[in-house]
């Protein structure tokens, strides 16, 4: 517990990205700007992973409804050259001369590159983010009704999430056979992550296209296949229980 | 819409065993020479890429559902941002924005003003990684608050150096003989407020996210 007028800010990822591709509540996100506005704290917004377009939106937290102090940007703004961005209300950014800096930072490349970026999302990236993502979660929304290892699948625009439980009943969080589906994929072609214990986590470049998103899935679901059929049976293995 | 320019590449296209013989070579000379702290999950070597389309040095087709963990958000080496690439870095590669100016910065911050999610006018700070960003609006909340305290969540992760990491907490090797970070930085879980005490057990995610959607709320 914490004193409310000892608190600077609150930071929070509208969609948890590292912790499992996991989207806050509305009503959560709701929740924490007024806590904000009732005790003079900031809201923070750590756009990093979801901003740029990748929900189908500029930034995840627009989903919610609330409006944030300050939203920190980096991954997807220069297609790959490294830069980020904080950006805040004005009367917020009050700092005096010297009090931050950074040699490197707003490198015109790299700004180049970010303004030539946001042409193509705006153009036609965060529409197909939209557009593709609505046809990814239609294809999958149904695994965990037709797959005993997919616990759940969750996301907005191309930021997906999909979860591997041991089981449906236990769901024992199942890290290593989340990180088998992620090497079979890579051996048949198919390149993703995981993120949070027990989640595969899909995020395309925003302007793939239906057929690429179809030969993706078609692996990735053969994949869930394999290790679900090889899936020891989960009463003899110890698992680590999902639920409290 | 299409990405045209991946046409050139086709993918997936898996023509040797992985690793391959030429991305052996280059696991090797990683394992001489780089940082162990890096979490490669496969052996991928990338050489090339259009599109969503990855090619590794074997000549192996990969079709890429990561982005380079979800940064290559208009597909690898878009044309138009590799002609933006090519023209600026022919004119000018740095100066300086902490000393100097740049036509651009302002022209970026105008453009980002436009679509930010809450109303201006608003000022921006430019840094190199997610994690300078992060420390930046960490320095700035403290600064012009006069206040000392910052509250992040349970499964956060807001980045990897100190400040950053205080605030990150998504995995504990993320943090594993690092303390003290820095001081003032403390987690509140969401919405996992009220589960019957057991809080000392790791919730399951999906319902991590169930739970929230009905009652995800500060403790």
């Amino acid at each position: 517990m914490l004193p409310p007028e000892e608190v600077a800010a609150i930071f929070v990822e509208a969609i948890q990205g590292e912790g499992g591709y996991l989207p806050a509540p509305d009503e959560f996100m709701q929740e924490l700007r007024r806590i904000c506005d009732e005790n003079g704290i900031l809201l923070v917004c750590d756009e990093v992973q979801s901003g740029c377009g990748r929900t189908g939106k500029w930034w995840a937290i627009e989903h919610t409804g609330v409006e944030p102090d300050i939203i920190t940007i980096a991954k997807g703004i220069a297609s790959g050259m490294p830069l980020s961005v904080t950006l805040a209300k004005a009367h917020v950014m009050d700092w005096v001369p010297g009090s931050h800096a950074s040699t490197f930072g707003g490198n015109p490349v790299c700004i180049a590159a970010a303004l030539a970026t946001l042409d193509v999302i705006e153009r036609e990236g965060m529409k197909n983010a939209k557009a593709i993502g609505s046809y990814i979660m239609d294809r999958i929304r149904e695994w965990p009704e037709r797959y005993e290892i997919v616990g759940d699948v969750r996301g907005r625009g191309l930021m997906i999430g999909i979860e591997i439980v041991r089981d449906q009943q236990s769901k024992l969080i199942a890290g290593p056979e989340r990180d088998r589906i992620i090497h079979l994929a890579f051996d048949r072609g198919v390149l993703v992550l995981g993120c949070g214990p027990n989640t595969i986590r899909l995020c395309p470049p925003l302007i793939v296209t239906r057929e690429e998103a179809d030969i993706a899935l078609d692996i990735i679901e053969e994949a869930i296949r394999t290790v679900q059929s090889s899936a020891k049976p989960a009463e003899v293995v110890a698992g680590e229980p999902m639920d409290a | 819409m299409s990405s045209k320019f991946s046409a050139s590449l086709r993918a997936p296209q898996i023509i040797t065993p992985l690793p391959g013989p030429k991305a052996k070579r280059v696991l090797e000379a990683d394992q001489q020479y780089i940082s162990p702290s890096y979490t490669r999950s496969y052996p991928l070597v990338a050489k090339r890429g259009r599109g969503c389309v990855i090619e590794d040095v074997d000549g192996n087709t990969f079709l890429d559902f990561a982005a380079g963990i979800a940064v290559t958000s208009t597909g690898h080496c878009h044309p138009e941002v590799v002609a933006a690439i090519q023209r600026q870095a022919a004119e000018l590669l740095h100066m300086s924005g902490t000393d100097f100016y740049y036509e651009n910065m302002p022209l970026l911050a105008d453009r980002l003003s436009r679509i930010a999610p809450m109303r201006g006018p608003h000022k921006i700070y430019y840094g190199n990684s997610g994690t300078e960003a992060i420390e930046a609006a960490l320095k700035l909340a403290r600064y012009h608050t006069g206040r000392q305290q910052i509250i992040a969540f349970h499964g956060a992760f807001h980045g990897r150096t100190m400040g950053a990491l205080s605030l990150t907490a998504s995995k504990p090797q993320q943090k594993r003989r690092f303390a003290p970070l820095v001081p003032g930085g403390g987690h509140e879980r969401q919405g996992l407020c009220s589960r019957n005490g057991a809080l000392h057990r790791r919730p399951a995610l999906q319902d991590h996210a169930a739970a929230g959607r009905g009652r995800r709320h500060l403790c």
